[in-house]
């Protein structure tokens, strides 16, 4: 469940593989093999989870959300789409900040 | 943050921006590996409405599998079977009529299924046309799900695809004979048209290709 004081970051070992001409950001979890597809909104949740709190995270992602689109951010629509990534195993969660994680699969062989 | 995060976000926003908000979507995806391509499309792939110029899809999956003529016969024989629905009525001569019948709304159509003249065994092909990726991810997951459901797939050449059913029932009756051969194989096909400039940057990435697993 969502805590606005917890703070969420990236798993450590993610691969991310962004792929805008599809309209995507592929994901691969090593710790749980699995590959995901995340549409633009999901995938910029999962930008924002940088080890800021819950609440700091929800607050860039309204912003974010309110210049590029002119749209609302609701909260119902963050909550969802974090508690969503947390399931899956694409962001985790910690009482303390913590630096930023994640890579990228850029070179032939890296996943298998 | 690192610039490559930064990218990224910035990356996000862009897209966000032309797609607009949606609610956030994660799907897990069946994958197969590969070393030696990339994905670069210059166009968005996924079109829900055929275009009319490719009015079959923009993508085929093929399967190729070798089978000794007898099992080949025993595949000919369930794709000449009658579908009858619940009631008992006729709703297609045959299971291959039905198929050519089929176009599901997440956008898949069975292309036919041809075999070799002339060889010592039946090097059989199997196509499937799609609209688009999003279609094949859609399958793909849908075929996954419905596999973990139902446990034990069906015994081969069992039950003859009633039209309630969706095409997901005739995948898993199909891929009996195809998985018969050790080595069969899976072929994606795009058209070349869709992708973008294939001269630079070809083997700078792993390409991850959705299939349907054969």
């Amino acid at each position: 469940m969502f805590c606005p004081s917890d703070c969420y970051v990236r798993a450590p070992d993610l691969r991310i593989r962004p792929v805008p001409e599809m309209g995507c950001c592929l994901i691969y979890t090593p710790s749980n093999p699995n590959l995901y597809t995340l549409n633009a909104t999901a995938w910029l949740i999962l930008e924002l989870c940088d080890g800021r709190s819950g609440e700091e995270i929800a607050a860039g992602f309204a912003s974010i959300v309110r210049e590029s689109t002119g749209q609302v951010g609701e909260s119902s629509i963050f909550v969802s789409g974090l508690e969503d990534l947390m399931a899956k195993g694409i962001v985790t969660r910690t009482q303390t900040r913590m630096p930023p994680a994640g890579g990228e699969i850029c070179s032939q062989g890296d996943v298998r | 943050m690192t610039d490559r995060n930064e990218a990224r976000l910035l990356a996000a926003t862009r897209l966000l921006s032309r797609r607009g908000l949606s609610r956030p979507d994660v799907d897990d995806v069946i994958t197969e590996i590969r070393s030696d391509g990339i994905i670069k499309f210059k166009d968005d792939p996924a079109p829900t409405q055929p275009i009319p110029y490719a009015p079959l899809g923009i993508m085929i999956i093929l399967w190729k599998y070798t089978l000794p003529w007898r099992d080949a016969n025993d595949l000919r024989q369930w794709l000449g079977k009658k579908v009858v629905d619940g009631a008992g009525n006729t709703v297609a001569n045959t299971v291959e009529e039905w198929l050519f019948s089929v176009d599901q709304a997440i956008g898949v159509k069975y292309g036919g299924t041809f075999v070799s003249v002339g060889t010592p065994q039946a090097e059989i092909s199997t196509y499937w046309w799609f609209r688009g990726v999003q279609a094949l991810t859609k399958l793909s997951t849908a075929l996954q799900a419905s596999q973990s459901a139902q446990g034990a797939p069906q015994q081969m050449g069992g039950g003859v695809p009633n039209p309630k059913d969706d095409v997901l029932e005739v995948f898993r009756q199909f891929r009996h004979w195809v998985e018969m051969d050790p080595n069969r194989h899976e072929t994606r096909l795009e058209l070349l048209s869709k992708f973008g400039d294939l001269s630079t940057e070809w083997d700078v990435a792993p390409m991850i290709a959705v299939g349907l697993r054969l």
